[in-house]
């Protein structure tokens, strides 16, 4: 396993490489002279060269990718064109509010999915198929920020259960925290949960009609136990590929429901940095995530690991 | 040797498949599938190519046919070096050396009628009008024992044994001179499979077709060719007719493959035997082969000087070969 | 679900299955049948509002009944009324009138970003799909590089660069559901390219272009567009996302997702202003899904799940009583000593077929094996030699039912017996091995845990006890250093090893009885003589009968004490091995034995059964075999053919007494 671990961390640096590449080289495709957009309009053309000449706009494109990219290593991902905070910081500020909403997305898109597609594959056809099968349906069809306003409508307006927007750190108050999760994190998670539903139905259906299920059966180990503990295994390991993919997708829907939420997350310093075009924000914003993503694919490649031998290095 | 020039002459042939190497694996895997196969095929003769999975037989034929680089040696065909045209046949070589594979399921597209799997060649080699080339596949499809109301159907509208003869129909559309069958009858009911041997021993006989037969099941090589060749971990082991390498079999290999096969006769298989148990033993991993003689770790007479070098082919007269070194002493000479 | 996943669509390619059994292509067909019936109910009100939503966008300015820019400063969020359907916003504006206006974006929307995908997604799959090698290798990289990105990311990236509004947004969400695209159109083409008919059209001459166009995209066509439908359900939702954001559609311009965000506004105000957008985006966003799977399902060669359907485990649903008029082969069966190991009476098996009528696979099959005795099942693929087996222990697929007078185990019988007892009689009294032994253990357990397991649960042993009687279990089927072994996981065995460890499971609780479904089929000969001499030697040790099934005669000469021979659903022969082979009684048995190649020498052509086996539903009523039989008369063809059970080697032929056939050479 620790093999494993080591093999896939080490595969997942070119990625980030490719990643930062990518997003340093686009968003240098920029068109208009930034050192503009930060001046303003009234400034005198010395002012712009000024301020071109700080943010290091000069150098060649290499140069400043090198530079940027050993700042980085280093855990300095530069400062804001608009009002010189350190990139590092105010990303690292808002991180923990995205991340605890999307994980727990995670728990109820795991807790409703999996549930749900178990108990649809058990009896193919049957109602409860059908009841869970409709319902991923439509749960795939609702746009999150929409169900994010109606959860905010009923559960926070009219009835006060939660409240309708802010956030209360974990470290302040467990209580609170939850309270304020709550709503923003089955918004955000129905959606998954969806489709997970779908995948390990298709999945359980799958391996319930193989040959080791059937030998199982064959030898005398009941329903039950066939389902849960040989069956469950095997149909995980498509189910982890889909979660791990889901994780992103969740991670992105949070900047959206965040807005819905009024939290104060990754979601309200994206959109304010893509509308400002500032560009170090935007590269940190989009780096962050991608460690984050890649940290959770790295922990999904260990539980496939775990669930797959085969995936196992010899 | 026949006195008769070959169509085919396959001389030490090595095939080597490397794994891709990966950032974890920088030193290449490389799989020696084929390890100096050298045969011969007189025209209008079959040459049964004989072995158990992993063997190497189909990769041969796969080389044959272009589908797989040989590393080095020779796959002469009508005089000219196939391993020299890198897999890019001219269209009158493609004419001449057609194929039939294993899974008759799958060697036909699902979505496309009878008339263009039986007609593509056509399409492609032979500019052909509309008149001629639907007569062309009738003629076909009557050839392999169908009918022209076939033509408009899929293929998962017919029946294994149907669906192989319309395999056979689409590889004799150029009217080819070498048949590369690739295990051609494994995947069918024993009762089609006696009909498709039948439907391919009369198109030989009507075409004069030459055959390279490739097949694990030593009784349908035994019934349908005229030389066999007996292929393991790469190597041909033992080569020579079909009936006295049958009746004889002169490679500790071969006579191990002969016994294990059951006959259909509960009286004879009984006496066979009642010889007494004998243990196969485990093929080795193609990635690790043994030393010298390929077989030794199996082989019952295995000796020191079989870890050594790969036995040399050992002429037994009456055109069998056998690559053992049991018969250094009394063979005649020494090939290769 | 939300905003930017590129990967909504139809996972990995299919991969090809080699053709099952008939029985369970026609529960396939059913299976099909009925998704796609389902699927077809949805699908009308699903086209409605996709229709709906292309008219509305087409005709939105002579539809609407306001312009949608119309500001009335005095009726702001009014409730649905008779002036104004849906109600009013903020502005006073006619919230049908910019409902319908937003479809026009919808339209717009899902025209941009779809043709940015598909024209650089398709073509670039495609290509480094059949090309390989790098090509393939840095597109890749990127695309993952790309993927490992929250869309919603990647298309701020893109939108910072080319700066907010509609199209500029549908560039970006078009460039990220490229990836899909060409992930899709890369992946089925690999899968493609290796495909038999790939490479045979490559034998016939064909060229890269042809073998692309001909032979490629026919099949893949099918599960791309799947992936279009899936990825414009996306679109649809990711652009009522970014227009929320403020990152697409400007306001005043009306779209669905600046709706929404005016709605989000004045939600403590005037929630009804969420409903009607909401609903619009979800109604067709279902839509366009379920017509995706529509689509999917109906695809005769499955995209997503193929419904090959292997057994899903039935127990017995009711046990045929013969209580109305016995039938005809309730009979006293010559030879059926009282301690047989299995004793099988007139079994049925059938399927629910399409039609209606249900469709019989097995028919009257009696049988029985005593104990320390090898019975041979034979017959070629269809004749329901396994259903036969399967029944035996109640796992018949699902949806068949199996029906019996009696189907005794060890003295029990398992046709009236309750789910419970059953379980409980499969393992230790009758157990089964089959023919793909690498596929019938569980890849995700060790071996030795997969052996302790059953000797935990149904012989009550301890951890420690079960994982020490496991080693034995592997010595006793000559697995070397079994202690090691143990530790192994199936896919690090090879063929004969797995079906040695498949062996000392099915023996693990000494069964009675040992059903063998094509234990050797699958393995090479010099494996398969190994295997037949194990079973041997464990059956002599453990004196369990032993119910063997094969298609190969010579299999059965070699380890059968009797062999019933199986055509069409029925037995039409029964007898001791040495007697069957040298006397068959059966028309189809001297087929049989003379068309092993064995039979005939070089030169003489086999002799070969004429024709096919008919399917199930195809069997003719008289003799089943009288079709392609050279000695059929028309009596043969009368009526349903006894099965003569009053010789000890029984035939199911009226000529039989007559007819001197050919046996083995």
């Amino acid at each position: 396993m620790l093999k494993l671990a080591a093999q896939r961390l080490v595969a997942l640096v070119p990625l980030l490489f490719i990643v930062s590449l990518l997003t340093f080289s686009i968003t240098d495709l920029l068109p208009g002279n930034p050192a503009e957009l930060i001046v303003g309009d009234d400034a005198t053309q010395e002012q712009v060269d000024l301020v071109h000449e700080r943010l290091g706009l000069d150098q060649p494109w290499p140069q400043r990718y090198w530079d940027w990219l050993t700042n980085a290593l280093g855990g300095d991902l530069g400062t804001s064109f608009f009002n010189s905070v350190e990139v590092t910081d105010a990303v690292l500020l808002r991180l923990p509010v995205t991340l605890s909403l999307t994980l727990a997305a995670v728990v109820v898109a795991l807790f409703i999915g999996i549930g749900a597609g178990l108990i649809a594959a058990l009896r193919p056809g049957g109602w409860t198929d059908r009841a869970a099968t409709a319902g991923a349906t439509v749960g795939q069809a609702l746009p999150n920020f929409w169900l994010a306003l109606i959860l905010a409508v009923v559960f926070a307006v009219k009835i006060r259960w939660f409240p309708a927007t802010g956030y209360t750190p974990l470290t302040e108050s467990p209580g609170a925290w939850l309270r304020s999760i709550t709503l923003p994190a089955i918004a955000l998670g129905v959606g998954a949960a969806a489709i997970l539903a779908r995948q390990t139905r298709s999945a359980m259906v799958g391996v319930l009609q193989t040959d080791y299920v059937r030998a199982a059966r064959a030898q005398g180990l009941s329903a039950r136990r066939v389902v849960l503990k040989h069956a469950l295994k095997n149909a995980m390991l498509p189910v982890v590929t889909v979660l791990a993919f889901q994780v992103t997708v969740l991670l992105g829907g949070a900047i959206i429901v965040e807005q819905v939420f009024a939290v104060n997350g990754l979601g309200s310093l994206a959109v304010t940095a893509v509308r400002r075009q500032d560009v170090p924000l935007v590269q940190g914003v989009v780096i962050i995530s991608v460690i984050v993503v890649v940290l959770v694919q790295l922990a999904t490649d260990l539980l496939y690991g775990y669930l797959n031998p085969k995936a196992r290095p010899s | 040797m026949s006195s008769t020039e070959p169509l085919l002459a396959v001389g030490d042939l090595f095939v080597t498949y490397r794994s891709p190497r990966s950032l974890f694996h920088l030193a290449a895997v490389d799989i020696h599938a084929v390890n100096g196969v050298s045969f011969d095929i007189v025209q209008g003769q079959t040459l049964g190519l004989v072995g158990e999975s992993g063997s190497g037989k189909s990769s041969t034929g796969n080389t044959i046919l272009g589908m797989v680089q040989a590393e080095s040696g020779s796959v002469r065909f009508d005089g000219i070096d196939l391993t020299e045209l890198e897999g890019k046949y001219p269209p009158e070589i493609r004419r001449d050396i057609q194929a039939v594979f294993q899974d008759p399921a799958s060697s036909l597209n699902p979505s496309m009628v009878i008339a263009d799997i039986v007609g593509e060649p056509l399409d492609i080699h032979k500019n052909l009008d509309k008149a001629a080339r639907l007569a062309a596949c009738e003629e076909l499809l009557e050839l392999v024992g169908l009918s022209r109301e076939h033509l408009e159907r899929k293929p998962h509208e017919f029946s294994g044994g149907q669906r192989q003869r319309i395999a056979i129909a689409r590889a004799l559309a150029l009217r080819p001179r070498l048949l590369i069958l690739d295990e051609p009858v494994s995947a069918l009911d024993v009762s089609t499979q006696s009909q498709v041997i039948n439907l391919l021993e009369e198109l030989q006989e009507q075409l004069g077709l030459t055959y390279l037969l490739i097949a694990h099941d030593l009784a349908v090589v035994h019934h349908a060719s005229d030389r066999i060749a007996v292929m393991y971990l790469g190597s041909i082991v033992e080569e020579g007719p079909a009936e006295e390498l049958y009746a004889e079999p002169a490679h500790p290999y071969t006579q191990a493959l002969l016994a294990a096969v059951p006959v259909a006769n509960p009286v004879r298989q009984r006496e066979r035997r009642s010889g007494g148990r004998r243990s196969y033993g485990e093929i080795p991993s193609p990635l690790n082969l043994p030393s010298g003689c390929p077989y030794r770790t199996r082989c019952p007479h295995a000796h020191d000087a079989c870890m050594e070098e790969r036995p040399p082919m050992f002429d037994l007269g009456n055109d069998r070969r056998v690559a053992c070194v049991l018969y250094a002493g009394d063979s005649k000479e020494i090939i290769r | 679900m939300t905003l930017v996943s590129p990967d909504s669509g139809p996972g990995a390619p299919p991969a090809s299955r080699p053709g099952a059994g008939a029985a369970s292509d026609l529960l396939g067909s059913r299976q099909r049948f009925a998704r796609r019936f389902f699927a077809k109910r949805a699908v009308i009100p699903a086209s409605l509002i996709v229709l709906a939503v292309l008219v509305a966008g087409i005709f939105a300015p002579w539809l609407a009944p306001y312009d949608p820019l119309d500001q009335s400063l005095l009726d702001t969020m009014q409730g649905p009324s008779w002036e104004h359907w849906l109600g009013t916003d903020d502005l006073g504006r006619d919230v049908l009138s910019r409902l319908i206006f937003g479809a026009r974006i919808v339209l717009i929307a899902v025209a941009q970003a779809m043709t940015v995908a598909v024209v650089i997604g398709v073509p670039i799959g495609l290509f480094i799909g059949y090309m390989g090698g790098w090509w393939d290798r840095i597109v890749m990289r990127v695309v993952e590089a790309v993927i490992s990105v929250p869309g919603i990311m990647v298309v701020i990236v893109i939108i910072t660069v080319l700066g907010t509004g509609l199209t500029k947004a549908m560039i970006a969400l078009g460039l990220l559901f490229s990836t899909a695209f060409l992930r899709l159109a890369r992946g089925l083409v690999i899968a493609e390219r290796e495909e038999l008919y790939v490479r045979a059209a490559r034998v016939v001459g064909a060229g890269t272009g042809r073998i692309v166009r001909k032979q490629i995209l026919p099949n893949i066509a099918a599960p791309l567009i799947v992936q279009f439908t899936l990825t414009t359900a996306a679109v649809l939702l990711a652009e009522a996302g970014l227009s929320f954001l403020g990152l697409a559609v400007q306001p005043p311009d009306a779209s669905w997702g600046t709706m929404l965000t005016t709605a989000s506004r004045f939600i403590n105000l005037h929630p009804w202003l969420a409903l009607p957008p909401g609903i619009a985006i979800a109604l067709v966003v279902l839509a366009v899904n379920l017509l995706g799977d529509a689509i999917r399902d109906s695809i005769g060669r499955g995209v997503g799940e193929t419904a090959t359907l292997r057994p899903a485990a039935r127990d017995f649903s009711a046990a045929g009583t013969g209580a109305d008029g016995a039938p005809a082969s309730q009979r006293e069966r010559t030879g059926v000593p009282s301690d047989a190991a299995l004793v099988i009476s007139s079994l049925d098996v059938q399927f629910p077929s399409p039609r209606g009528v249900p469709l019989t696979v097995v028919s009257d099959v009696s049988l029985h094996v005593r104990p320390g005795e090898t019975l041979g099942l034979v017959g070629e693929s269809g004749c329901g030699k396994s259903v036969t087996a399967m029944a035996v222990l109640g796992l018949v697929p699902e949806p068949g039912a199996a029906t019996a007078e009696a189907i005794l185990v060890g003295g029990q019988d398992v046709a009236a017996m309750s789910r419970r007892d059953l379980q409980h009689i499969r393992g230790t009294q009758a157990a089964a091995i089959f023919q793909d032994p690498t596929t019938s253990l569980n890849p995700a357990f060790r071996i030795g845990d997969q052996l302790s397991e059953i000797l935990r649960i149904k012989r009550g042993m301890t951890r420690k006890a079960s994982r020490r009687r496991a080693v034995e279990l592997l010595e006793m089927v000559g697995i070397p250093d079994a202690a090691a072994r143990a530790r192994a996981f199936p896919h690090e065995l090879s063929g004969g090893m797995a079906q040695r460890v498949a062996i000392a499971r099915a023996l693990s609780c000494e069964p009675k009885l040992l059903i063998a479904d094509e234990p050797t089929t699958a393995l090479d000969v010099t494996v398969q003589a190994e295997v037949l001499a194990l079973l041997r030697d464990l059956q002599r040790e453990l004196g369990m009968g032993m119910l063997f099934i094969t298609h190969d005669l010579a299999v059965v000469a070699d380890i059968c004490d009797r062999a019933a021979v199986m055509y069409a659903g029925e037995i039409v022969e029964e007898a001791e091995v040495t007697e069957l082979f040298a006397n068959p009684r059966h028309p189809y048995t001297e087929g049989l034995l003379g068309a092993v190649p064995q039979a005939a020498h070089r030169g003489t052509a086999l002799r070969a059964i004429p024709g096919v086996v008919p399917q199930p539903g195809e069997w003719p009523t008289g003799c089943r075999f009288a079709p392609r039989c050279p000695y059929s008369t028309t009596q043969c063809t009368a009526a349903p053919v006894e099965i003569d059970v009053q010789h000890a080697h029984q035939a199911r032929c009226v000529r039989a007494a007559e007819l001197t056939l050919d046996g083995a050479e």
